[in-house]
Formats: C-alpha cells, sequence, structure tokens
C-alpha cells in the first residue's frame, strides 16, 4: 500500500507479490484497476494514465482469497477517509468492493492526483509482452539507433520496440517508468502473442 | 478567408460555371474586392490556376489537381474531419505523428503535394512527385480494437483505396498481400501503417497511403521503371488528383464505420477477392530461412494462410512475399 503524495485521501494498493504467494495466474486475470480516491471506489479498464491511483483486480482477488480462506466474516481497511470493505458472501467480481455509500462513483480530475512513489521490494521488475504477433524490430529503420538498450532509463510512454505485423508498424511503449535490465528478443525476429520482450526495473 | 474563396471558387466549377465575379464573391463574404483581390493571388502563389477574364471574374483553372483545405471537400462522418493541406513536408506519416503527438482530432488528414523524405516500411524510401502523386495520412483512434488485432487495418484500407481506384477509373486494382497496390503485375501505391500504445490500448493509428496518379515514365527511376506504375501510364488518361482524394477518403471512412459496427468480415470477403496473392504460388523469409508454397487464404486476422511445399500450413502475419 502506498499513499499519494499530495494527500492521504488518495491511495494506491498494490500486492504483486502476494499475487505469487497465493498462485494466481496473473494472465488469467484480466487487467481491470480498481480506482480507490477517498471515499469513491470505481473499477475500470488498465489505461495507465501517470496520477492515476490504481488497485489491480488481481490484488484484491488475492485479498479476497486471504478472507475466503481465513475464519473472518469481514475485512475493513480504512486509511484516512479511504475504505475498502471486504465481506463474506458479498458480491464478487466486477466491483469486488464496497466503499462507505459511494460505491463506483465517477471520479473527477482532480481526484486523479498524483500517486506515491512504490514501496521498495514491491514488483521491482516489470516484464513487457508482445501485445500482438508480428516481427519485433529495435529500431525505426535499419540503419538507426534502437529505442533503447540495456541499461537505459525509460519513461511511461516512451517507446521500446517496434512489432510489424502486415506492414503495420506498431510502436510499444512502456507501461512503467524504470530501467532495460534485459532485451529478450534479438532484432527482426517474429514473436508470439504474450512473449517476453523486454525487462525492466522500476524506478 | 483565403479557403472561402477558394471554396467559392471551387463549387462554381463543380457546378459548370465558369466564372465568379469579384462583385459576387466580395458580396457572398462579406470582404472588399480588394481582399478579393488579394487572396486570389494568394490561391495563385499556392499553386492554384486563377484566370481573370473583364466583366466575367475569376475562374479556376486547375481545380482537379488542388489539394487545398478549401478544394477538398468530403461528407463524412470520422475521416476528414480536420484536414490539413502542406505544398511540402518530410513525411506526411511523420507530420501527422507529430500532430498526434500535440494532440490533434481523430480523422485528421494530413496531404502534401510532395514529399522529402517520403517513407516506405522500415525506413525505405518512397517515390514522390509533386502535382502529379497523391500523399496523404489519416489519424485514426481505432478504441475497439485491441492491440492483437490493429493490423486489420492494414487490409481494410488497402480495400478502401482499391474500390476508390476501381469506382473512379474502372481499372483493375489489386492487392499484393497485405498492402500493395498493384496494376497489370506493377506496383501502382502503397500503404503504410503506424499505430502506438501500451500493451492493452492502442492510442492511435496513422494510416499512410501512397498513390502513382500522372506520373509520366519520366519521373520514374530507371531502377523502378519495370515494377512501378501509374494511373496515367496504365489507363492511359489523366486522373484528377483531388477527387480521387475525395474518394479515398470516403470509402475509408464508410469502410471505418462499418467495421466498427460490423466486424472485420466487412471489408475481408473484399480483401479476398481483390488479392491477387491468393492461389499463387509464393516464396517468403521467415526465421532467416526463405520457404515456398502456395498462398491458399485470409484468415480472420488478415494473415495469409500458406501451404507449404512440404504439405504443412503456417499463417504469415508480417515480412514481404514474392509472387512466383
Amino acid at each position: 500500500m502506498v499513499l499519494g503524495r499530495n494527500g492521504a485521501r488518495n491511495l494506491e494498493y498494490g500486492m504483486n507479490s502476494r499475487q505469487d504467494h497465493l498462485g494466481l495466474n496473473a494472465a488469467d486475470i484480466e487487467r481491470y484497476y480498481l480506482v480507490v480516491v477517498g471515499e469513491y471506489i470505481s473499477v475500470r479498464q488498465f489505461w495507465p494514465v501517470e496520477g492515476w491511483l490504481k488497485v489491480k483486480l488481481e490484488d484484491i482477488q488475492a485479498l479476497v482469497q486471504i478472507v475466503q480462506e481465513s475464519d473472518l466474516v469481514e475485512l475493513i481497511w480504512e486509511d484516512d477517509g479511504s475504505r475498502l470493505v471486504l465481506r463474506k458472501g458479498a458480491a464478487c467480481g466486477a466491483a469486488p468492493a464496497e466503499a462507505g455509500n459511494h460505491s463506483n462513483a465517477q471520479l473527477s480530475a482532480e481526484d486523479w492526483a498524483s500517486v506515491g512513489d512504490y514501496d521498495e521490494g514491491e514488483e521491482a521488475r516489470v516484464t513487457i509482452e508482445a501485445p500482438m504477433v508480428g516481427t519485433f524490430y529495435r529500431a525505426p529503420a535499419p540503419d538507426a539507433d534502437p529505442y533503447v538498450r540495456v541499461g537505459d532509463t525509460v519513461e511511461i510512454g516512451q517507446p521500446l520496440c517496434i512489432i510489424e505485423a502486415m506492414k503495420l508498424m506498431n510502436e510499444i511503449e512502456s507501461e512503467v517508468r524504470g530501467r532495460i535490465i534485459e532485451v529478450l528478443v534479438e532484432n527482426a525476429q517474429p514473436v508470439e502473442y504474450g512473449q517476453p520482450l523486454f525487462i525492466i526495473e522500476r524506478l | 478567408m483565403q479557403e472561402q474563396v477558394l471554396t467559392m471558387l471551387a463549387e462554381a466549377g463543380e457546378e459548370g460555371r465558369r466564372y465568379l465575379s469579384g462583385g459576387y464573391i466580395a458580396k457572398e463574404l462579406g470582404i472588399t474586392r480588394a481582399a478579393v483581390w488579394k487572396y486570389i493571388e494568394a490561391i495563385r502563389a499556392d499553386g492554384g490556376i486563377v484566370r481573370a477574364a473583364p466583366r466575367l471574374g475569376y475562374h479556376l483553372v486547375n481545380l482537379d489537381d488542388l489539394l487545398q483545405a478549401g478544394a477538398v471537400s468530403v461528407a463524412t462522418s470520422v475521416v476528414g474531419q480536420s484536414y490539413t493541406y502542406l505544398p511540402r513536408v518530410d513525411s506526411t506519416n511523420s507530420e501527422a505523428k507529430r500532430r498526434v503527438r500535440a494532440g490533434c482530432p481523430e480523422g485528421l488528414v494530413v496531404v502534401a503535394d510532395n514529399q522529402k523524405a517520403g517513407r516506405g516500411r522500415m525506413g525505405r524510401g518512397w517515390l514522390s512527385v509533386p502535382g502529379k502523386g497523391l500523399y496523404f495520412s489519416v489519424v485514426l483512434f481505432p478504441k475497439h480494437l485491441p492491440m492483437n488485432k490493429v493490423a486489420l487495418l492494414t487490409p481494410l484500407t488497402a480495400v478502401a483505396v482499391c474500390r476508390a481506384i476501381i469506382d473512379m477509373t474502372g481499372l483493375p486494382v489489386a492487392l499484393k498481400w497485405p498492402n500493395d497496390l498493384f496494376l497489370k503485375g506493377q506496383k501502382v501505391g502503397g500503404i503504410l501503417l503506424e499505430a502506438g500504445g501500451e500493451a492493452d490500448s492502442v492510442k492511435y493509428a496513422i494510416i499512410g497511403i501512397g498513390i502513382n496518379v500522372n506520373l509520366t515514365q519520366d519521373d520514374i527511376p530507371s531502377d523502378l521503371a519495370q515494377i512501378a506504375t501509374s494511373l496515367y501510364l496504365s489507363g492511359g488518361s489523366k486522373v484528377a488528383r483531388r477527387k480521387l482524394l475525395q474518394k479515398v477518403l470516403s470509402s475509408l471512412d464508410t469502410y471505418y464505420v462499418q467495421s466498427v459496427n460490423e466486424g472485420p468480415e466487412s471489408f475481408l470477403s473484399e480483401y479476398r477477392r481483390l488479392c491477387l496473392t491468393l492461389g499463387r504460388p509464393i516464396k517468403f523469409v521467415w526465421q532467416n530461412h526463405t520457404w515456398s508454397g502456395v498462398a491458399q487464404g485470409i484468415n480472420d486476422d488478415g494473415g495469409l494462410i500458406v501451404k507449404l511445399d512440404n504439405q504443412e500450413t503456417l499463417v504469415l502475419r508480417s515480412g514481404d512475399v514474392h509472387c512466383l
């Protein structure tokens, strides 16, 4: 759990390491995020905009599993105005949580305040996977410099590579700010859907 | 205001009226006759040939070759909702990309008379001949497509461009998988698509289209003479660039909107009909080996189904194929 820098009412909840302990398969879970801002909570599809507060649905599912496997009837997590309630027997799925009396409320632009840095040790490394079948290119042209090299620092939205399918050159952007640890595919090689391309260490 | 003056001259030309008087234009637009004259001069400076006849007024002679915003009009719902003409640019795709970064609206069309660095795939060049070709890019935000489906925009565009050319000229244009336009065995146009986004979300797609419209033999460098042609060289008569552009933009709009509502089958069946690669023996390079086989079909993702000489079947999603 990470508190937002600008106001404790905003909080981000991310627990990828627990996901591994619980043996959940990340690939089985759609990438939805549960957004918690103050008293409001909403579930939305993954669309990482810097500054959004987000809780991964898979993390909530991990929490649900903890509740299910325990003798707990209810788990209330409060944090300075934000409130996440998991109750046994309550509906679970698209919105497996409720918050105060304002579940699924719309969020205003001001609510998307900046998010705190990640805790150390929390999902330090991110694997970027191929979002489509195609040919992997490290540079925009054969004689151009590669988009990124091992050791480079990348920003959110910075192009990492191109995957070409049917003459559509698709520039894959980084979802995270971090350092390139490893490039897993050779230039001009075919890649399959979901094949790991890069390992990035969060900064 | 220059655009409005051009639009009036263009509409008059469309309606078959040869001349518009300076007084009429001035009255319609609420400007002085001196201002009208000033804008006529500006239109001339941009390449418009405007004839002025005493007591008759102004007549736009080369309307069908003008690609300026005031001359081009389309009734579409997405494509062409915003329009920019540039006399010259490095490449319309590069310009479109800069405008995407700056926050342009969906449907933006960037047209250039000349490209200084027209781009093909992976840094290859594209021959651009001012006044004789058609070079433009269209910006879309295809939110209905996940990234693993965005490449379907290639066959969609290919069909839209091909249909527009066939409907306007009657020339037997066909498609070579996945993105080339061929006329009687020679390349007459190409499509270069660029998209961007993160793993789960397509942010934008830029559709770049180049068509060799009125190029003559002298315009085509000798090393391309055997493989490239133009609508003029192959069909024998000049094609109005402006009308062709309008036709392609509305065709693209129609196929795009239809695909959003009805899915890819709305253009894939047409693509299969127009694809000259199907049924032919081909060879291609894949994973550092050259393979040969027969192109058998197009699957639902637009991939080319190939039966290899060793009787195995595979689906190609990228790379070049050569028809044997």
